[in-house]
Parts: structure tokens; sequence; C-alpha cells
């Protein structure tokens, strides 16, 4: 939002309260955030009317970051603790599972795309897929905790566990988002923005937890 | 025996510890319940009434307050003043409390509790009161870990005999409502006082159906007067704020008819005082009483604490989420003087590791003239700054200094009070600075004074303490003389 308005690009933004919001904003940019494995669920039911719409946006290279319960729920389902199976978007095939360890710490991630991202993760499930990544997991835990890639990059998509809130420290990732959207748009390039302060926001986290060890919260308090 | 074993092993335990140098509140605790498993179950046998008070925010606040309160009406009363809230600090107290042999006989226990350790603490010693106060959206929140911990806290006082303070304003506390206890509620009258609005708008939903809630009057965050469509809705109050007008001096509220005066400051303290007198009403306290005593109340470190430094009154404030951060930004704003901001955010473990809550501040409407210069501090400075940026705040405006010391020293530099928010463990370090500062500055106005060499003289020959009674004495004289000579026309 500000860095359209920071470079004079008018943006609406509408709140997706019911599945005819959607249909008639024509967006450029989507954005699905996350919640309780509960409102994740009822979120989930509200937005099954939309799923086709959805789907196309994102054949059609529309813009769209999800981030945690967001990104778990564009796909297939989502099991929890006790084995349940909350059915997901279906937006792309893959599947999340919970497990009682919480990964929660400060995550440092190498991406070809967009060089250093740094941010915060804390889930419980693990998600797996055979789609482009966002990157290496450096330190801290990722999709899954086994497989070192972070989130998913699929057209102009993206899922990930990364908060802190993830657009202002990754300014490139926020840049990319307005960009892909900008252009399709107008058919023009994005002008750059100065970004010092950004810049060395993303490198003091960088650096301080380049080395830090990453601990498996137990679910349970 | 084990009890007394344990007595002994926490106070060597507490003493050994500050012999090294550590402040350790709780150490004593952690040893005494090494020793003896069930040693909580003690203060229920040696006290006559039990409290605890949880919630996000104000619980230590409250707790001081109350203890104040009976104290002051001649109560013998145990307490976790230093706010070290976990079963360990309940358990620190209790060894503190303790005489070399045996147990003192207190009349009432006053223990802030933490949300998370309620349950334990609840089956180790149950209450006979308990005061909720609110629960705020905070990190955990977005995980429905909110919910989570108030089944639990809900489970473990199904079984027990306890009468329940809440707040009636918090449709998160009103879920306490249906394990059918003997309830008081307390809440503010609609238009009892004008907190500053803040433009965020929060997501508040009925526990019982999700739909929506609808306000016909909010307080700030989800406080307020909340209907469902499903019938859940504010229930009727037993104890009710009419008004609370905020004056230089403290604020004054008038509850069910009756004035009290406090000197805390701050709108969010109202609910404070508010559950403190409902509270030492319940153990049979009268309103003269109260009113007497809470005069003489104080308020604790770090909560909107003043600090006289260059001639400027500068103030500092606790924040742990976006409610409290929302509310101190608009207790700052309440002056229209000219002032600068100074935010000191840490993600050490008692701070809270994910510092994505800043963003849920309300930094936008500290985007204003008369706020002359910002400064980022903290270990996540880095992080503020970028929050401030984001906020609209002109970039030339912000400075970046992660030591405290520094920042303090940058923001000395300028000729305008600074306004602090901090997070828990900038906090202690914070006071240090401030009251140095504050110290350091009286002791230089004392060296313009007509005895600048007492102090490299005589100081090491009478030793500190006879030092530091002749300075009081000549400071009183000096103030005095000073005083007359104001007076003169
Ligand atoms: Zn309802």
């Amino acid at each position: 939002m500000k860095r359209c308005e920071w470079r004079g690009i008018n943006v609406r933004v509408v709140e997706i309260k019911n599945p005819d919001d959607a249909k008639n904003s024509g967006c450029d940019i989507f954005m699905i955030g996350g919640g309780s494995d509960r409102e994740q669920a009822i979120a989930t039911k509200r937005l099954a009317p939309l799923v086709k719409e959805i789907k196309a946006w994102v054949e059609d290279g529309v813009s769209g970051l999800t981030i945690c319960g967001g990104y778990q729920f564009l796909g297939d389902y989502y099991e929890t603790k006790t084995g349940e199976k909350l059915t997901g978007m279906g937006i792309l095939p893959f599947y999340t599972k919970a497990e009682d360890s919480r990964l929660m710490t400060n995550i440092l991630v190498e991406s070809q795309t967009f060089g250093r991202i740094v941010g915060f993760e804390n889930h419980g499930g693990r998600t797996y897929h055979h789609f482009p990544t966002l990157g290496k997991v450096v330190n801290g835990f990722g999709n899954n905790g086994e497989s070192g890639e972070e989130g998913l990059h699929y057209h102009n998509l993206i899922g990930t566990y990364l908060h802190g809130p993830i657009l202002p420290k990754n300014s490139q990732i926020a840049d990319y988002l307005i960009g892909q959207a900008y252009e399709r748009k107008t058919g023009r390039k994005l002008e750059p923005l100065p970004d010092e302060m950004e810049k060395i926001a993303n490198q003091t986290v960088w650096e301080r937890f380049l080395n830090t060890k990453p601990t498996k919260y137990a679910n349970e308090r | 025996m084990k009890a007394q074993i344990a007595i002994w092993a926490g106070k060597t335990a507490g003493t050994l510890s500050k012999v090294m140098g550590n402040s350790g509140s709780t150490i004593p605790g952690v040893v005494a319940r090494k020793v003896d498993g069930s040693f909580l179950h003690h203060l229920r046998k040696h006290t006559n009434t039990v409290v605890y008070i949880t919630g996000t925010n104000g619980k230590t606040t409250t707790t001081n307050l109350i203890a104040h309160l009976l104290e002051c009406s001649g109560k013998r009363i145990i307490t976790n003043r230093e706010g070290a809230n976990m079963v360990t600090g309940i358990a620190a107290a209790m060894v503190h409390n303790a005489p070399l042999l045996g147990w003192a006989k207190n009349d009432v226990a006053v223990m802030e509790v933490d949300e998370a350790s309620l349950p334990k603490a609840v089956s180790d010693c149950p209450p006979d009161y308990l005061v909720v106060m609110n629960f705020f959206r905070d990190q955990l929140d977005r995980y429905g870990e909110v919910d989570l911990l108030i089944e639990k806290m809900k489970d473990s006082l199904k079984t027990i005999d306890v009468k329940l303070i809440l707040n009636a304003d918090d449709p998160f506390v009103h879920r306490f409502s249906d394990l059918n206890k003997e309830n008081v509620y307390v809440g503010l009258a609609s238009n009892a006082c004008q907190f500053p609005n803040y433009s965020v708008s929060e997501s508040k939903y009925c526990p019982h159906c999700q739909s929506e809630l609808t306000y016909s009057n909010i307080h700030f965050a989800q406080l307020g007067h909340y209907q469902c469509t499903c019938g859940f809705g504010r229930p009727r109050t037993d104890v009710s704020a009419e008004k609370v007008i905020q004056s230089p001096n403290g604020i004054r509220l008038v509850v069910d008819g009756e004035e009290y005066v406090t000197p805390l400051k701050g709108m969010y303290n109202a609910y404070n005082v508010l559950f403190a007198i409902s509270l030492c009403k319940e153990l049979e306290m009268t309103s003269s009483e109260i009113r007497k005593c809470l005069v003489k109340s104080q308020r604790a470190d770090g909560r909107m604490q003043e600090f006289m430094i260059n001639g400027e009154m500068w103030r500092l404030n606790l924040v742990k989420n976006p409610a409290g951060a929302n509310v101190t930004l608009s207790e700052f704003f309440q002056s229209k003087q000219k002032k600068q901001l100074i935010f000191c955010l840490n993600d050490n473990l008692a701070d809270g590791e994910d510092i994505s809550w800043i963003w849920d501040i309300d930094l936008e409407m500290a985007n204003r003239l008369e706020v002359e210069s910002f400064i980022a501090s903290g270990k996540r400075a880095h992080d503020v700054a970028l929050r401030m940026k984001y906020a609209g705040i002109p970039e030339e405006k912000i400075n970046i200094i992660p030591s405290l010391k520094q920042a303090v020293t940058h923001a000395k530099g300028k000729n305008t009070p600074a306004y602090i928010m901090a997070t828990y463990t900038c906090l202690a370090p914070l006071v240090g600075i401030l009251s140095e500062e504050q110290n350091l500055r009286e002791e230089e106005t004392f060296g313009a004074d007509p005895v600048p060499l007492l102090s490299r003289y005589i100081k090491p020959i009478w030793g500190q303490r006879k030092y530091h009674l002749l300075n009081e004495t000549v400071r009183m004289a000096w103030n005095q003389r000073s005083g007359r000579r104001n007076q003169e026309p």
C-alpha cells in the first residue's frame, strides 16, 4: 500500500467478507493471511465459492501473497494433530500435516529471485509440495523443518510461513508483487524507491540471527 | 518439616544469589519448590483470604494497588510485588515473607498470576477471589492461543469455590460467566471517559457464534459496551465507574455515586483503580477507608514514571502489546507540548521474540508536528524505525540508536522532553539510566551552590552516608532560600 502511495499509484483495498466482494473487485493483487486452525477452517468454507475465481487469478498471473494459514489452505487439506483432515481450498495440489512441536523462530532464507529474506515463523503445520520454493533456509525451519526449503512461488503467487511482517524488511518482494501487477495492468515498469532503511534493517536481522540456534517449542506450555 | 527446610533452602539461595550480584527475585521460589513440591499449599493454610489477579494488561499495577489499600487499612498481607507472577514468583514471596522459624500468619495474600500459570497456581493453592482484568490480542492470539488459554484457565476453576471479579467490558473475560460462580461485574459506564480514539480497527467477534459484535460504546480495543445478535452481550455491572476525570495530578473516579481521587495518572489506570476498589469492597473495606488510602498510592517502576531531566518532565511507560501501546500513545499526546518519542524494543524471551506486533500499533497517530524527533532504540531498533517510516513519519525525523544509554544521551541534547515506550527487558536498564540522569542533574545544580568543594573533600573522609545527609540538609536550605526569593515580587 504505502509503497504504491509513495509512487503515486492509487490503490483501493477491499476486505473480502463474503464471496461477492471478491467477484466484483477485479483485483490486481490479493492477500490471504492466517489464523487459528478453527478460524482457518471457517474462512476456507466461506471462501469455497471463490475457489474457481482464485484459481483463474493465479493462472492468469495475478500477484498473490498468502501467509501461514493462508498458505496452508491453498493446498488440498490440513491434517490436525488428532488426525482430522480439514479441507483446504485446493488451489494447488499439496498438503500440510500438524505436529506437536511448534516451529517458532527468526528465519533467514537465501532466494535466487529475491536475495536475502528475513522474517519470523511460527507454525505447527509441516507443508509438503513439489512446486518451486521461495528459497533455501539458512537458519530456521521453513516449510517442514526437513527439506531445507521455505515457501512456494508459482507464477506470481507466493506462499510463505514468514511474517514479521514479511514485506517491509523484504521490500524486494513487495516491489515484485506490485511490479508484476503494475506491468500487467499498464505495461510499464515500476520505478524503484529509496530503500536504504529497509536494506539496513534486513541486513541487521540477517547478521544477528545467522549463527543462533533455533529451538523447537513444545506446543503445551 | 519439609516446608521448613524448603523455606531455609529458599532463603539461603536468595541470599547467595544476591551476594553473587543477581537480583534473582524468583530464585528462592525455584529452590523452595524443588525441596517441597507442594510448597504453595502452605499459602492456603496460613492465609485467611487468597486473591489472584490475572489478565494481559494492568495486573502489576492493580496488584500493587490492592496490596497498598489492604495494608493501609491495617491488614497483614503477603504479595508478589515485583511482578514475579509465575508459580515460582509466588513461592518466592512466601519464602521472603516467612520468619526464620515457622510461618507468618497473614490476613490476605494478594498475588499477581500470569495467565498461563493460573491453572498450576489454582491447583496448588485455590484462591477465594480471582480478578480477571482483560485479554488483549498479541502475537499469541493470531494462532488462536488466547481461546485455548481461556479454556485452560476456566477448566482449572471448575471444581473450586471462588468468587470472580470480572471485567464486564471485555467479551473475552465474559466467557468466565458460564462457570456459574458468584460473579462481580465491573465496568466503565458508557461515555464515562474519553479514551482518545485511534484508527486501528480490531476484529471483535462473538465467542459463541463468531458473528461480528456491535458496540454502542467503545472504550478502547475490544473493551466497551457490546452486543451480539445471538444474545451474548455485556452483562449488567455490579460496580460501575460513571465518570473518570483526568487532571495533571492524577485521575478522579466517580464509582456508584462516590468520588475517589488517586495520584495515578493516565486513563488506562481507570480500570486498575476500579478493580482495586471493587475487590477491597468485597473484603469489607469501607468507601471512606479506600478513599483515604487511595490518595497515598504510588505507581510501580516504569508505569508512566516521570523523570525530571534538564528541567523537562520525561515519561517512561512499559508496552507489551498493541492495545497497551495505543493507550500509551494517546496518553502521551494528551498534551500538545513539543516532545520527542523514543520506542525501545528488545526481542528477548520476556519481551516476546516475535516483534511483528509493532505493526499493529497505531504509530500513524504519532506522526504530528509537536513530535520533533523520533528515536528507535533497543535490539530491534531497525524494525522500529521501519515501522515509523511506514507510519508516514518523515525519514529525517527518525534516529536509529540501538544503545539505550546513547538514545537517552541523544534525546538529552534537545530541549524538549522525551516520552519513552519500552518493552519489558528495556525497562529496568532505562529506569537506571534515567534515574542517574535525574540525580546527575541534581548534583550539577548543587555544584553551582555555595559548597562545591564538599563533595571532593568531605565525601572521602565522612563516607557516602553522612555526606548524603549533609548534602540533603544543604539542599533543603538552598531550596527554601530560592523558594523565598521566588516569592518576592
Ligand atoms: Zn453471538
